[in-house]
């Protein structure tokens, strides 16, 4: 007996899925995962868009079932839906000006030598400094200087006004500088 | 929300797509769409052109081979383009990805054909006024173009501007042709302005707004 390929296998769920078999369908969905996680895993920045834009490419795949010929291969029209939303998500995302903005500022902060092992010791040193501050100064300046989140993101996530994430940013900035000489 | 609160949304997405499903309604295959939008617009050129008008010298163009040529040139890139559209609106095409490059072949012939005409006769372009060509390009173009994007829409593209340039070069193909066929005018600045000119506006207003509404 010859073994079914994961090919085959989604080919199969996705045409019961499609004359209503919720079982099939979930099956589908669950193994399609990790691969959708894997192809965006390689072009994404970070593992939060990853989580995103799978989430994205689920619901698209769900939408478009209609369109799923049952005699045609399913891992193309699945990559297809992949690539198109993981291209949809990345337009979006540059076409913030804010982000890019964002994006451009912290490429100044994060010079080449910031991760040389030779200044790892200077780095420890950022970190001590840092567990020095207060708690919120801390967290917005880790959010926006190493995390790479933009001033409105950081503004969305501690209820604060952007100009007031900018400042804390800038002052703890200054701090940091005074302490490390 | 930090990456497990985010995986744990991914398992509820997943769940909640399990239990709004229902039995799917398969779409057709491209095929049968495509030879739908042919045949109507086939059809419904012929109606408009036997209600207007077709050219006097018809007899006679139809045995000049430059006006033969261009005539078969445009209603392929056309028909080829339109076959693109329906293929286009499922995801992976089928598979069938080469089709892209026949309309875009055809059309950059027609392109260097209409553009070695403009270099080699005479030039002129004439002065811009609404014309009884402007109300035959609407004529023409309108019910076909809403066809194509009704129809285009039951699908999911991957390739919101492809797709809308498809149809650009579809109805812009269509439109030409059938131009051709009611206007007497051989005169290229003439075509250019009344028979090129509408066509070219649609085709700006396909790639700027009707891709937008392609995405999903």
């Amino acid at each position: 007996m010859t073994q079914k390929s994961q090919g085959d296998i989604w080919k199969e769920w996705a045409t019961k899925a499609q004359k209503g078999d919720k079982e099939a369908y979930n099956l589908l969905l669950v193994d399609i995962l990790p691969f959708i996680r894997g192809r965006l895993a390689g072009s994404l920045a970070n593992e939060d868009w990853v989580e995103d834009v799978a989430q994205e490419i689920l619901m698209s795949v769900h939408k478009s079932l209609h369109t799923y010929a049952p005699d045609r291969p399913f891992r193309p029209w699945l990559m297809s839906i992949i690539s198109f939303r993981k291209t949809d998500f990345l337009r979006k995302y540059y076409k913030n000006k804010k982000v890019r903005e964002s994006v451009g500022g912290h490429d100044k902060t994060f010079d080449k030598y910031v991760t040389d092992p030779q200044y790892s010791g200077e780095l420890k040193d950022i970190e001590a400094a840092l567990n020095d501050l207060p708690e919120k100064q801390k967290k917005i300046f880790t959010l926006m200087k190493i995390e790479g989140y933009s001033a409105q993101e950081v503004s969305d996530k501690m209820g604060m006004s952007v100009s007031a994430v900018k400042v804390s940013a800038h002052r703890t900035a200054n701090k940091l500088k005074e302490k490390l000489g | 929300m930090d990456l497990s609160e985010k995986e744990e949304k991914t398992k509820n997405v997943i769940s909640g797509l399990c239990d709004e499903l229902c039995v799917v309604k398969l779409s057709p295959h491209p095929l049968k769409r495509a030879i739908l939008w042919c045949s109507l617009g086939f059809a419904y050129i012929g109606v408009c052109l036997y209600m207007t008008r077709i050219r006097n010298d018809i007899l006679d163009k139809l045995v000049d081979f430059s006006f033969v040529f261009e005539l078969m040139l445009t209603l392929s890139m056309a028909v080829s383009a339109g076959f693109c559209a329906f293929w286009l609106c499922v995801p992976d095409m089928r598979g069938q990805k080469w089709m892209i490059s026949v309309p875009t072949t055809l059309f950059a012939v027609l392109a260097a054909w209409i553009g070695l005409q403009t270099a080699l006769l005479s030039y002129e372009f004439p002065d811009i006024h609404w014309h009884t060509c402007y109300k035959e390009a609407i004529m023409f173009g309108v019910i076909p173009a809403i066809a194509i994007i009704v129809l285009s829409l039951k699908g999911k593209t991957t390739h919101p501007a492809l797709l809308s340039i498809m149809n650009a070069l579809a109805i812009g193909g269509f439109g030409y042709a059938a131009q051709r066929l009611s206007c007497g005018s051989d005169h290229i600045g003439h075509i250019c302005a009344y028979h090129v000119f509408p066509y070219f506006l649609f085709a700006l207003f396909c790639v700027f707004i009707i891709r937008k509404i392609y995405r999903w």
